[in-house]
């Protein structure tokens, strides 16, 4: 297929993807809008009666109180601290604005709380009216007095009489902030709209799968095919995994290959066959039969199958949901180790509950190597499912501990099937056609690793509030099985990273070049020394400090890798088309760094905010020129496996960062406060991409011979 | 192999991602509605408790010993007729013990030990098991020693049958919308595969024809023609081989009836 059907093959792609989000989107939209108007009716419908009855029965209360001292000959107008016997209450019911005791005409007499003006308009106004009827007529009937509830807009005022020997007396009038049902409607809208943003980014996953699987995959292999065909190649019949509408046009394709190899097996019987009936003719029919097959292969006897290479899209969803498991604690291991019991380790309690992010992020480094050389043993689809059972094992005995060293214990086991996870996918994409490599690197691992870590925070964030720590963790072990079925399925079985299996070699040769061990050392490494420090460990803890619910948490650090997303793309296209990756590598550090200065000068959570959007995009910026910066600087021969372990390396320096940062971060945040300890991180983000700077600017002149070493 | 059609295994991710949506946005809001009103429920029976703690130890700030404070039965009572989703409310002592109660026949009974918490916990507790839904205060004396607790035990199906309310209003619009939606999707699907199937099955009519026993003796000359550069120009080149090869095998029957 040529250029009209490359570019046929693009469209369709394109076309497919982006049609089909189409549609997913206008369906999730319309359920988004529709559902969070009904939550909003379901608020005004049920919750609010709620508040009233608390405000009900809080009344009732607080005017048996009154009750009592009108009935021992106290006059309502003669009660004496009543603003002080109120004032505990108000403390105790947030939700309430105002206590106000007003007499049998509803006149103030005493009033606690904010607002207590807009019930006196009302009264002014007549929108409250409590006096009762000033005589009885012949034969009627007193009622009982019934509370009474009076909307006045941004406040729900409960009237509860206070009745004393049948008589009203007074009534006690409890004003119910309305804006706190506008807050949970608030709340829900944007639980929503995560959803929403949750299910698109897994609809664009599934769907980049399906497209890859169902279009991609046999629309290249028809390609190939026909290449083939057209050059003369009829040796091969192609293997057809669907019978849809592609798959037919492959059992087609097969069928006239068969048929074309079955005539020229009928010829060259022909020809032997002329041949044995007459020898002296068997020159000439061999002629015929060279020349009927000249420029042309047939298949001997069975034709062997021809079938589609790997294609990035088969890593993605498995990856995506990888992330998605392990991303849905992100927001709350160290609150969730806080309830824990706590070991005498002689550690101070937030070291101890960083430490289960440093530990993990410890034994994925460590592991690392020991999955490259599984990887290359038994190939990529294995790797992932064996790492999915020490994943599996550790999510759920970590839904089940109770301290923090069984906590650590478990996160280690998970650790350890993430790094092989985590290798057997790099693997898989270095196992891709070369073209394919960087293609795969920038445009599969990490928006795939990126989209499912914004949809596991976010989302574990709501499920946590939910449903709690430990269960979100049985989730993540649930997501991991879905993820392992669908490698299972789909993933091929022998595809294995060439040039893995000396990965303590190769790392050691990579980082005997100082450009790349400034790249690693300077660039990598501090940029997760400050994510995990501020995203995973501090966070959480300051936001949770500050006052902020599970999910207004996992709502803000979602920011980052959305960030990231957004950047990671024009990071790459940047540094490819005019070539700055060391200035992008070096301006994200220091602006990574000022970023968090707007700790000191804004409100803490806005300034949060400013910090995480600045470092993601800084970070998006700089992951493809770290690789890319450091990729030329190997000698020719080794370019073939210098993205696989050149990736390898700088992976494993970021793990290390990773394990490095929440203990930092703990360390600074007992010394100085979560503020300053912020703004120390956003220091030592500027320090080394100043000394990343130096020592590029230094070294990029003999950098061309220093470049060339090899790597083992 | 999979038999599903390209519209079909389209069809069914959009409608599933779909479905998984409205599924965990009806189960999320669910959840917090639930959790918001059984806090917000407990809060207000936890209110009554203390409000009856504070009724108990202004008795016993005047000296009274708890046991003989014998209006409390009557306070208890009269709190359990007001609010009839109040199942019970008993006053225990130190030991455990139980010295009034709204259910009479149970004084002088050990509290449930699931009806107090395993540590002391001075502002009150509350707590759903099963079918207990508790809230409960200590009773503390003048010397801060507590000396006994009030338990309140209130109706489950309060908060029960609001949330199972709820959760079939959205339910059933979550239903109708995605219902329309998914189908309105389906329809997108189908008419944009549409075209591709067409030319899919366009080709494949062209290469089953370039197969056909007419179309395989075209003439040689079709040989020399340009290289095929598309699927569906494949047909040609087929025909090609086919015309090659059907040339040959007449070359060599006439070779042997020549000699014959």
């Amino acid at each position: 297929m040529t250029t009209r059907n490359q570019r046929g093959k693009l469209r369709i792609e394109e076309t497919f993807t982006f049609s089909l989000l189409t549609f997913a989107l206008i369906v999730l939209i319309a359920n988004a809008v529709v559902t969070s108007r009904l939550a909003h009716n379901l608020y005004e419908r049920e919750i609010t009666p709620e508040f009233n009855r608390e405000a009900e029965v809080v009344g009732r209360t607080v005017a048996a109180q009154f009750a009592r001292a009108i009935e021992l000959g106290i006059r309502p107008e003669d009660l004496v601290g009543v603003e002080e016997f109120l004032a505990p209450t108000l403390v105790a019911q947030k939700r309430f604005d105002y206590l106000l005791f007003a007499d049998a005409t509803g006149k103030v007499l005493f009033g606690k709380g904010r607002n207590t003006v807009l019930y006196t308009e009302a009264v002014n106004q007549g929108t409250i009216s409590l006096a009762g009827p000033a005589a009885l007529a012949l034969g009627e009937k007193r009622e009982t007095p019934r509370v009474r509830v009076f909307d006045l807009g941004r406040v729900m005022n409960t009237a509860v009489p206070i009745v004393v020997q049948g008589e009203v007396q007074g009534w006690l009038n409890v004003g119910v902030d309305r804006s706190g049902i506008a807050d949970l409607a608030v709340e829900t809208r944007w639980d929503i709209l995560i959803i929403l943003l949750v299910s698109l980014l897994t609809a664009v996953e599934i769907l980049a799968f399906l497209t890859g699987r169902s279009i991609m995959t046999p629309v290249r292999l028809i390609r190939v095919m026909s290449e083939k065909l057209a050059q003369g190649d009829w040796s091969r019949r192609a293997a057809i995994a669907m019978r849809d509408e592609a798959g037919h046009h492959l059992i087609a394709l097969n069928a006239i290959i068969d048929q074309v190899n079955g005539q020229w097996r009928r010829l060259r019987w022909k020809a032997d066959e002329l041949a044995r009936v007459n020898p002296a003719l068997a020159a000439r029919a061999r002629r015929v039969v060279d020349a009927v097959g000249r420029d042309l292969k047939f298949a001997p006897e069975t034709a062997q199958l021809e079938r589609p290479g790997p294609i990035p899209a088969i890593a993605r969803a498995p990856l995506f949901v990888y992330a998605f498991a392990e991303q849905l604690s992100a927001s709350f291991i160290p609150l969730f180790a806080k309830t824990l019991q706590a070991p005498d380790w002689g550690l101070s309690i937030g070291v101890l509950i960083g430490l289960p992010i440093s530990v993990f992020f410890a034994v994925v480094a460590a592991s690392a190597p020991l999955g490259g050389i599984l990887v290359n043993r038994l190939g990529t689809r294995w790797i992932i499912m064996l790492g999915s059972v020490p994943a599996i094992i550790g999510y759920v005995m970590a839904a089940q501990t109770t301290t923090i060293p069984d906590f650590l214990l478990w996160r280690c086991v998970t650790a350890i099937g993430y790094a092989l996870i985590a290798i057997a996918c790099w693997g898989y994409l270095a196992s891709l056609p070369n073209p394919d490599r960087r293609t795969g690197e920038i445009s599969v691992f990490i928006p795939a690793a990126m989209a499912g870590a914004v949809c596991g925070t976010a989302i574990g964030a709501m499920l946590a509030d939910r449903i709690g720590y430990r269960a979100t963790y049985l989730v993540s072990a649930g997501l991991v099985v879905v993820a392992a079925f669908l490698v299972w399925r789909y993933m091929e079985p022998k595809i294995a990273a060439a040039g893995r299996s000396s990965a303590l070699r190769s790392t050691l040769g990579v980082l005997r070049n100082p450009r790349v061990a400034a790249i690693v050392i300077f660039g990598a490494m501090p940029a997760k020394i400050v994510l995990t420090g501020l995203l995973l460990y501090i966070v959480p803890l300051f936001l949770s400090e500050l006052g902020a619910g599970q999910p207004v948490i996992g709502r803000i650090m979602m920011i980052y890798g959305l960030a990231v997303l957004l950047a990671v793309h024009f990071g790459a296209r940047l540094s490819d088309r005019f070539g700055t990756a060391a200035s992008q590598i070096t301006w994200a550090g220091i602006l990574t760094g000022l970023g968090t200065v707007a700790l000191g000068v804004m409100q803490p959570v806005a300034a949060l905010i400013v910090a995480l959007v600045i470092m993601g995009l800084c970070q998006g910026i700089a992951s493809a020129p770290m690789r890319s910066l450091a990729a030329p600087l190997f000698e020719r021969d080794a370019a073939e496996k210098a993205p696989a372990t050149l990736s390898g390396v700088i992976a494993q320096a970021e793990f290390v960062g990773a394990a490095l940062g929440p203990v930092i971060a703990a360390i600074l945040v007992s010394a100085f406060g979560y503020s300053h300890a912020i703004i120390a991180l956003g220091g030592l983000s500027v320090a080394t991409a100043v000394v990343f700077l130096l020592i590029e600017g230094l070294l990029k002149g003999p950098a061309a011979n220093l470049g060339n070493r090899q790597i083992p | 192999m999979i038999g599903a059609s390209l519209t079909v295994r389209l069809s069914a991710t959009i409608v599933g991602i779909v479905i998984a949506a409205a599924i965990l946005t009806v189960t999320l809001n669910y959840l917090k509605f639930r959790s918001l009103l059984e806090n917000h429920s407990a809060g207000i029976y936890q209110f009554v408790v203390s409000d009856l703690r504070s009724t108990v130890e202004a008795g016993i700030d005047l000296g009274v010993p708890l046991n003989v404070l014998t209006n409390i039965q009557t306070v208890i009572d009269r709190r359990n007729a007001q609010d009839k989703t109040i199942l019970r409310i008993a006053v225990f002592n130190q030991s455990g013990r139980i010295i009034f109660d709204t259910d009479r026949s149970r004084i002088g009974e050990a509290i449930p030990p699931a009806w107090r918490p395993a540590h002391a916990v001075s502002e009150g507790w509350r707590f759903s098991r099963g079918e207990e839904w508790i809230a409960g205060a200590p009773i503390v004396n003048n010397f801060q020693k507590e000396i006994g607790g009030i338990v309140l035990r209130y109706d489950p199906d309060v908060v029960g049958r609001k949330t199972t309310s709820i959760l079939v209003a959205m339910t059933s619009e979550a239903v109708l919308v995605n219902g329309i939606g998914s189908l309105l999707a389906i329809l997108g699907v189908w008419l944009l595969v549409r075209r591709t199937r067409r030319a899919l099955a366009d080709s494949v009519r062209a290469i089953a024809d370039a197969a056909a026993p007419g179309s395989r003796d075209a003439n040689a000359a079709d040989e020399r023609a340009a290289p095929a550069e598309r699927t569906d120009e494949l047909a040609p080149v087929a025909q090609r081989v086919f015309a090659r090869l059907s040339r040959g095998e007449r070359l060599l029957e006439r070779t042997g009836l020549r000699r014959q």
